[in-house]
């Protein structure tokens, strides 16, 4: 489903990118480890088609997603760090608009479906996003993508600044979603819950893929060390 | 004191680092010097007017001296001139009424554009004539006004304070390190006020810099120095008082948008809705007037006057000028038209006089209203400060129109009783005329 | 598109302090055209109170030689329009009271401005100064961070992947935001619109201001929004609008229009005078019979007539003499105004060029123009009072040389009938087309930076994200 071939991207001379190849497959959920800096930021905005790699290829689906800006993103879903939608508006209010603007309507059970189905107590619906927490925020997030059927989703550090239950729930979602078929791309530090979530693991370091490995295939512990092994070179 | 010096001192390097702060001092600088510049064009321009006045004068009465010299009674195309008898000498003297520009003219134009600043008196001559319109110019620019160093000072200083002083602890909320602030420093407040103090210094400074060259070129500062005293002291009290209100909103709001859009809303407030609106309701209160009274008197009273039978006008005469019974003509049993019809412009001169007191007392009215609202429009009260210090303001004009007035009734009197002595002038007795009839 | 308009205006609807603002401003908008109706009710009553005085005074001569009565002559009053209410323009600049009499061309004089202390730098509170000066920074801080935040929040990206541009998104809000600003205007057109008497013109010229407004405040809206756009951050926005809103509102007209004057001097009143004496030197001195070009005229008309003398002349020869004199003096008049007249024109004209890099100059002179408080209209009034004076005297002149009287009877006067007979002066504007064309670059001016921005928009910012 994404397929990255040998892409390289660089800021003013320096690379943050560097011949990075990955191919990541449906149903799939793929953690990108690495410090700050490393390039996993810039990978996922190759993909969201934000930047476009000075060298190599990145698909979509089969889609080259500098040449099909606009298909590749009518797959792909994005949750970032922190979703920021609009305060004045409810829960269910920020999914039709969302959906709108992407041609899609829906009626309002169906709206209601899609943010209980990812989690969003039905109480919270009909609330203005500007007293949600972040959790309950990206659950929205997620419920956008959802809405729009995405095959794709991308998360930039997802786990950040929730709660230990909150972020628990995000795993569970995302091993949902997965199971449904979605291919998801995950950016984070957290070790722990990379392994908790992830199929697959690899680790990034000055913008270069140093180590791939199966989630299963080690332990919590050994995955710090490996890591720690990794960023201490 | 020693928070409020190392403030100042930390507030040149966020000064120095920020681009827009240095843009908006660059502003500042180029528009005081352009504002210095057009109010001393301005200065150059009515200087050099008043002298191709005199010039012109010059012409005039040298002329008439060279009549007196040939022997000749006047122009020749004007055979009914007798430069001989006083009203015709009078006539043919000069007497220029100018309104000299201020030296500080440079430093405020005020209303200097919206009146004459020049007047040839004639007998029939009134401060309210026609000839002492503005100057030609083009009525929309007017409109607009031009950019002085006073409007600089009232209305694009603030602006530039507001620029300067708008992220001061707002920045701090903003990038959201205001409690480190909170926790650092002893008084907040006093923080404050050294940043605000170090904008304070860098203002005056820069007003003294570009100030003090155009004042020494003018020699205001030489001839004037009480004068350009009360003009950076009006100045400097205006700068502090905005300082004092951004002080509040800087202490009072947090966050650099909610600042700068509260000094905006006041900037916007104190500078143009609160002027326009003290000119709305002054208008409404008092109209503007058309003088009907005044052209009625000067079309027609005029006329009734100069139509009385002889004698009375000579007894109207002598019980408003009683000089004139010490004259030749007091003493004559009969009556001499013409010495009558040659001084019946002091009577109308004296029923004008009462017509004109009239409008400036409606003026004054008018102008007592506009003062008490300085407490909702202070910016119109530094602004008439500043006009009335470099003598452009209404009151200007109106010293310069009873300077017309004075004129008029030199000349008058002078007529009246010259005729009624029947005085045969000669080219001295014309010299005294000049003498007494120009400044 | 839809969608993102209606939810900016669901943003708009929820803000309360917005929402309190709009009240007031409207409160404002309304009781300040208001109360500027009533006060241009009131100058236009004193106005006309004043014209009837001075036709009364006309009309109650009784009898009076007829050059006489040019030099009694009368007075006209510069009338205010219905909608001059709105933007004062120049009227309380230049003078409201021109003499009109024999020989001379007086200058209109007794202005406002010249009557009392200053008071305001940007006029009176009208709706013109609200609308031109307030509602634009308004718009401005509604505008300033509607694209910024998108990017500060990060939203911005899930705009993008849910199928936005940035020009969708740009325009947009833009529409969103000028709707409001619409809105406000449409407040005080309409307390306008109820406060005009029935008149085609004046109704047509308010419309037409309605769209200039209009046509400004898209410019400001989507100048803001592309700036958010383009810009790092919401102090940037605020800080280059604000900048942008100082330069053009406050400082360029007023620098531009020193500029113009200095480009094209008009001469000073002393050197026009002088001008004007010397030409008028070289013609006939109506009241100088010795005048050598007077004596030319002379041997015209006894030849005319066939007489020797002109005490056989079976008209009055005085009377002939002094409209020649006019005549003359009206040539002097028309090529020294005219001069002048062609400086201020080319000022003006600088001045409209000028709306290329401001618009806000384009709206201002639109403004004026439309009012009837322009340049334009002053000089059309002084030029329909000459028309008239000329008129006015070469009646009396000709009533006086043909009227039945012969040369040198200075004391033969015409009766009441006869100045009755003559009309008032009826000053009307000029038409709404011919002003137009007066105006055609300051609508380019506006029609291209609205057209010019939309275009960058639609078609620079297609292809660009700013995340």
């Amino acid at each position: 489903m994404i397929i990255l071939n040998n892409v390289s991207k660089s800021f003013k001379g320096i690379p943050a990118v560097k011949n990075l190849s990955l191919q990541i497959t449906e149903g799939e959920i793929y953690g990108l480890l690495g410090s700050n800096g490393a390039g996993k930021s810039t990978t996922l905005n190759m993909l969201l088609g934000f930047q476009q790699p000075d060298q190599g290829k990145a698909f979509i689906d089969g889609l080259d997603t500098s040449a099909h800006v606009k298909e590749v993103r009518s797959l792909i879903g994005y949750i970032p760090e922190s979703v920021s939608l609009y305060p004045y508006l409810t829960g269910m209010e920020n999914l039709a608009y969302f959906c709108k603007i992407s041609g899609k309507k829906y009626a309002d059970q169906e709206l209601a479906g899609f943010l209980t189905e990812c989690g969003l107590d039905t109480n919270a619906h009909h609330k203005r996003t500007e007293t949600y927490s972040k959790g309950m925020r990206q659950k929205v997030g997620i419920a956008i993508a959802y809405a729009k059927n995405a095959k794709v989703y991308i998360l930039d550090e997802p786990a950040s600044g929730l709660d230990p239950v909150a972020s628990n729930e995000l795993s569970t979602l995302l091993g949902k979603l997965a199971l449904r078929g979605a291919t998801i791309v995950m950016a984070s530090h957290d070790l722990f819950r990379v392994r908790e979530t992830c199929t697959r693991i690899g680790i990034m370091k000055k913008g270069t893929l140093v180590k791939e490995m199966a989630a299963a295939s080690v332990s919590a512990t050994e995955l710090e060390n490996i890591y720690l092994a990794y960023m201490q070179d | 004191m020693s928070l409020i010096a190392s403030s100042i001192r930390s507030e040149n390097i966020h000064f120095k680092r920020n681009p827009y702060k240095i843009g908006a001092l660059i502003l500042f600088f180029v528009a005081a010097i352009y504002g210095l510049q057009n109010g001393y064009t301005l200065y150059q321009t009515q200087t050099e007017e008043i002298e191709k006045i005199k010039l012109k004068n010059k012409k005039t009465s040298d002329q008439v001296v060279q009549w007196f010299a040939e022997g000749k009674s006047g122009p020749e195309n004007r055979p009914w001139v007798n430069i001989r008898e006083p009203y015709w000498s009078l006539w043919y003297t000069p007497s220029p009424v100018c309104k000299k520009p201020s030296s500080l003219m440079p430093f405020s134009i005020g209303q200097a554009e919206q009146f004459g600043y020049y007047k040839q008196v004639t007998n029939r001559s009134t401060p309210y004539d026609g000839d002492l319109a503005e100057e030609i110019a083009n009525p929309e620019r007017l409109a607009i006004g031009t950019l002085d160093f006073s409007f600089v000072i009232l209305f694009l200083l603030p602006a530039i304070l507001l620029v300067l002083l708008f992220n001061i602890g707002g920045l701090e909320k903003d990038l959201g390190f205001e409690q480190l602030i909170f926790l650092s420093v002893t008084d907040h407040k006093i923080w404050i006020l050294g940043r605000y103090l170090y904008y304070l210094i860098i203002i005056v400074a820069t007003i003294l810099l570009t100030a003090l060259p155009y004042a020494l070129l003018t020699k205001s500062l030489l001839q004037d120095p009480g004068k350009m005293f009360h003009f950076f002291l009006y100045t400097f009290l205006y700068v502090v008082s905005w300082m004092a209100i951004f002080f509040i909103v800087s202490v009072a709001f947090s966050g650099s948008k909610n600042i700068s859009i509260v000094m905006v809303a006041l900037w916007l407030t104190l500078t143009v809705v609160l002027p326009g609106t003290t000119h709305q309701l002054t208008t409404l209160n008092y109209p503007a007037t058309y003088m009907t009274e005044l052209l009625d008197a000067k079309r027609e009273e005029a006329d009734k006057i100069s139509e009385l039978p002889k004698e009375k006008i000579k007894n109207l005469l002598i019980a408003s000028f009683p000089e004139l019974r010490n004259s030749l003509h007091y003493s004559d049993t009969t009556i001499d038209e013409e010495i009558i019809n040659n001084s019946v412009s002091y009577l109308v001169n004296n029923m004008m006089k009462e017509t004109t007191r009239k409008i400036e007392v409606l003026h004054e009215e008018k102008n007592s209203f506009i003062r008490k609202m300085y407490l909702i429009n202070p910016v119109g009260f530094f602004q008439n400060k500043h006009n009335g210090i470099a003598d452009t303001d209404y009151y200007s004009f109106q010293l310069f129109r009873n300077k017309i007035q004075n004129r008029i009734n030199k000349k008058v009197s002078l007529m009246a009783s010259e005729s009624w002595n029947k005085v045969v002038v000669d080219s001295v007795r014309y010299q005294h005329y000049l003498k007494e009839l120009n400044d | 598109m839809k969608t993102i308009v209606a939810n900016e205006w669901k943003n708009l609807g929820r803000d309360k302090g917005l929402l309190v603002a709009s009240v007031f401003f409207a409160a404002v908008l309304i009781a300040v055209s208001i109360i500027s109706v009533k006060e241009v009710k009131q100058s236009k009553e004193n106005q006309q109170k004043a014209q009837q005085h001075m036709r009364e005074k006309w009309e109650a001569i009784d009898s009076m030689n007829a050059h006489s009565a040019a030099h009694y002559g009368t007075y006209l009053y510069k009338p205010v329009t219905a909608i001059g209410n709105f933007d004062e323009g120049v009227y309380n600049i230049t003078g409201k009271v021109l003499r009109i009499e024999g020989h001379v061309q007086n200058e209109i004089v007794y202005s406002e401005a010249s009557q009392s202390l200053l008071m305001s730098k940007f006029g009176k509170l009208k709706s013109s100064l609200i609308l031109q000066y307030i509602i634009p920074l308004l718009l401005i801080f509604l505008a300033f961070n509607s694209m910024s935040n998108e990017k500060e929040s990060g939203r911005v990206k899930l705009l993008y992947l849910q199928g936005a541009t940035t020009a969708q998104l740009i325009i947009s809000k833009s529409i969103a935001i000028w709707i409001y600003g619409i809105l406000l205007l449409s407040i005080t057109f309409f307390v306008q619109l109820l406060s005009l008497p029935p008149d085609y013109d004046q109704t047509q010229r308010l419309l037409l201001l309605f769209v200039v407004f209009a046509l400004y405040y898209y410019i400001i809206v989507i100048g803001t929004i592309y700036l958010s756009a383009k810009l790092k951050n919401n102090t940037a926005v605020l800080t280059m609008s604000l900048a942008g809103w100082m330069l053009w509102t406050i400082f360029l007209p007023k620098i531009l229009g020193n500029t113009s004057e200095k480009a094209f001097r008009l001469p000073s009143r002393q050197a026009f005078q002088t001008a004007m004496q010397e030409d008028r030197a070289k013609g006939i001195d109506g009241h100088n019979p010795s005048d050598k070009r007077e004596k030319e005229l002379k041997e015209k008309v006894l030849k005319e007539y066939n007489v020797t003398d002109v005490k056989d002349l079976p008209i009055n020869y005085d009377g002939i003499r002094m409209q020649a004199d006019e005549e003359y003096g009206n040539q002097v008049w028309d090529k020294h105004f005219g001069n002048n007249y062609t400086l201020l024109k080319k000022q003006k004209t600088f001045y409209q060029l000028s709306g290329i890099i401001n618009p806000f100059i384009s709206l201002q002179n639109l403004s004026m123009g439309l009012c009837g408080t322009d340049m334009y209209h002053h000089v059309h009034f002084l030029q329909q009072a000459e028309l008239y004076r000329r008129n006015f005297i070469k009646m009396l002149n000709d009533r006086h040389a043909f009227g039945g009287s012969k040369t040198g009877e200075w004391e033969w006067t015409e009766n009441n009938e006869f100045f009755k007979s003559i009309k008032d002066f009826e000053y009307r504007n000029p038409a709404l087309g011919s002003l137009l064309e007066s105006y055609r670059i300051d609508l380019l001016c506006l029609i291209g930076w609205a057209a010019l921005i939309t275009t960058i928009v639609l078609f620079k910012e297609k292809k660009k994200e700013y995340v």
